[in-house]
């Protein structure tokens, strides 16, 4: 919680005009920028948007910080419907305090399985789904995990970047171009550090590591494991409406 | 950008590559790893064998063999706990979990992290994310073990422990280190200079890096007006069982150099952050006169721009930083990247320069002349107050105030 207290106090700071030099014209101007820049850092098109889309939920949950009760609550419980799944069903133990890593695999299998399903219903056969969404898994994994290891250094990054700017004369939409900057340095340094140790490479199969449920079953059942997270997760919201 | 005519080296032992910023040393180790042309689209000619396995023509088969540590650990951990990161190779190469598992609880005793095993990475200080960072290639136990710079984040205690390691894993393999610092070249078996090529080192460069050849003396104590007084700081973080820092007061003169020293993760560059603006949970009364600038630890947070001359306020960058006014920022190296960012921070004429770990990465000849600039503008009635571990920057303090335990006191 340490580093996200430091970028809340550093945006209110910013967004109150308290230090000076700072010209964000409202809340709203950063919390698009922000979301523009994780659909920058995503790459492009699906994989841009799911990894846009935590970042878009991580921002409606500040916008609740600030009178929006019901979409925190809504954020909150669903995350923590999620996270007590995957404490439950987790077969691998040893590892259950990376709950943000489980959380990311958990949003790729609800993925898969989702597409899997789409696939099927639509007529491609549970074995060219299989292979689909296996091929697909395996590009968006990689990514993702560095996204979830990278979300708290993003937030530490964003402040001191909003301060330091700051200090310079220069605006919070600047300090956005430092923070994209060094993330694009920090995750090409991420990927070669990942590739060196067997992870993602140009035309090579990176087997998944364990997840939720592991192996996958996509087609059918997968689906159907799909719309019972999905269900589970989406409840509190439902119940708050 | 990088040629050499002939190297062979073998193991086991330790190589140190030594050389000024900008020389090719992490050029040279991205070669070796496989990973200069699947990441950065150079281009390799000639003839490269590194444990049996060509890294250039056939990339995918150096996995496993050689493993890189790169500079910063924060880059380097790719996952969210110690012991995921150290069962990661194992894990992607299909191992069993028990297995895994296993390799990893074994380099985390051996590294003293056990205590640390499901700490999110977020949490742990620069010390123990580097030792998580090594845990996670020496899981691999590699053929050859390439680190870039591995104590730069590193305070005392930690480079002790880290050097020690070192020794062991060079009786059991090839370790080559690209580094700056004397402690890590003292206990090599072998030192080349990598500059544009790769040499065996000429007297005056051993002599260089073994000393502070250049270094200017210790800036003048306690003359200048007072710019920065703290009374009774404290600093916390929500969650955390005591403050970072609790009841804090120091000051920073005009015409001063002024360092906080301490371990990692005792608090220094929360007041500087406090110092600056920014912050969470301070208490206490902080007065700063005058216009303040700030330099993080990540150097590339300070620009708006992908080059240093398209910046606002870059418009006569002192002599030692010139040559990298139009370089890309994302082509620099740490070292270039860290003179840029004080270059900029420099030009902005403020009276209070605020530096989180100004010297980290910078080869004795930059490091010198960095110095030599703080020194300057602290002439001009700036108070330069800095957070560090070098030694170097410590000797040409005007005044030092260690942070540890929570407290800060003059020494």
């Amino acid at each position: 919680m340490g580093v996200l207290d430091w970028f809340l106090s550093n945006a209110e700071a910013a967004l109150t005009g308290e230090q000076g030099g700072l010209s964000v014209a409202s809340p709203e101007a950063l919390a698009l920028s922000l979301a523009a820049y994780w659909v920058v850092i995503g790459v492009a098109g699906l994989r841009g948007l799911l990894l846009g889309l935590p970042y878009v939920a991580a921002l409606l949950a500040l916008r609740g910080l600030k009178g929006s009760g019901p979409i925190l609550w809504a954020v909150g419980l669903s995350t923590l419907t999620v996270a007590v799944l995957v404490a439950l069903v987790n077969p691998y133990r040893p590892l259950t305090g990376a709950w943000l890593y489980y959380l990311g695999t958990v949003t790729l299998r609800v993925f898969e399985y989702s597409l899997s399903g789409l696939l099927v219903l639509v007529g491609l056969g549970p074995h060219g789904a299989q292979r689909i969404t296996a091929r697909l898994g395996r590009r968006v994994h990689d990514p993702l995990l560095v996204f979830y290891r990278s979300t708290p250094q993003l937030l530490a990054d964003t402040g001191e970047a909003l301060l330091a700017q700051g200090l310079l004369g220069k605006g919070a939409h600047e300090a956005v171009t430092g923070v994209t900057l060094e993330s694009l340095r920090r995750i090409e340094y991420m990927r070669a550090s990942f590739y060196v140790r067997g992870g993602e490479l140009p035309g090579r199969r990176t087997p998944l590591p364990p997840g939720l449920v592991s192996g996958g079953e996509p087609g059918f059942r997968g689906a159907a494991v799909s719309i019972v997270l999905v269900v589970l997760s989406l409840l509190p919201l439902a119940q708050l409406l | 950008m990088l040629e050499v005519d002939m190297l062979r080296l073998e193991g086991p032992g330790l190589v140190a590559l030594t050389g000024p910023n900008g020389g090719g040393k992490t050029t040279l180790l991205r070669l070796l790893a496989g990973i200069l042309t699947v990441f950065y689209n150079a281009r390799v000619e000639g003839t490269v064998r590194v444990c049996g396995v060509d890294p250039v023509g056939e990339p995918g088969k150096i996995v496993g063999r050689a493993a890189l540590l790169a500079q910063d650990p924060k880059t380097q951990v790719v996952t969210a706990t110690p012991l995921l990161e150290a069962s990661l190779y194992w894990v992607l190469n299909g191992s069993p979990p028990d297995v895994a598992v296993g390799r990893a609880w074994r380099v985390l005793d051996m590294l003293g992290l056990k205590s640390y095993w499901d700490r999110h990475v977020s949490t742990l200080s620069s010390g123990l994310l580097e030792r998580a960072a090594l845990a996670g290639v020496l899981s691999m136990d590699p053929c050859l073990l390439l680190l870039d710079e591995p104590l730069s984040f590193l305070d005392q205690p930690s480079s002790r422990r880290v050097l020690e390691i070192l020794e062991e894993q060079a009786r059991e393999r090839l370790i080559i280190a690209a580094t700056h610092d004397p402690r890590l070249t003292s206990i090599a078996d072998t030192v080349l200079v990598v500059d544009k090529t790769v040499r065996t080192p000429d007297r005056p460069l051993t002599q260089a890096l073994h000393s502070t050849v250049g270094m200017p003396g210790a800036t003048a104590s306690g003359g200048g007006e007072v710019l920065v007084a703290v009374e009774g700081l404290s600093v916390s973080y929500p969650g955390a069982s005591r403050p970072v820092v609790a009841g804090a007061s120091l000051e920073a003169r005009a015409g001063e150099i002024t360092v906080l020293w301490g371990p990692n993760g005792s608090g220094k560059t929360s007041i500087l952050r406090a110092l600056a603006g920014g912050g969470l949970a301070v208490r206490g009364r902080v007065s700063v006169k005058g216009r303040r600038v700030y330099v993080p630890a990540d150097p590339l947070l300070v620009f708006s721009r992908g080059r240093p001359c398209d910046e606002p306020g870059w418009e006569s960058p002192p002599a030692w930083a010139s040559h990298l006014s139009c370089k890309p920022l994302l082509s620099m190296s740490g070292g270039e990247l860290r003179l840029a960012a004080l270059a900029l921070a420099l030009q902005s004429g403020a009276r209070v320069v605020l530096l989180d770990e100004p010297t980290t990465g910078l080869d004795p000849w930059n490091k010198a002349r960095v110095v030599s600039a703080l020194r300057d503008i602290a002439g001009r009635g700036a108070a330069v107050l800095a957070a560090s571990h070098d030694p170097v920057l410590r000797s040409v303090a005007g005044r030092v105030y260690c942070v540890g335990d929570g407290r800060v006191w003059e020494c």
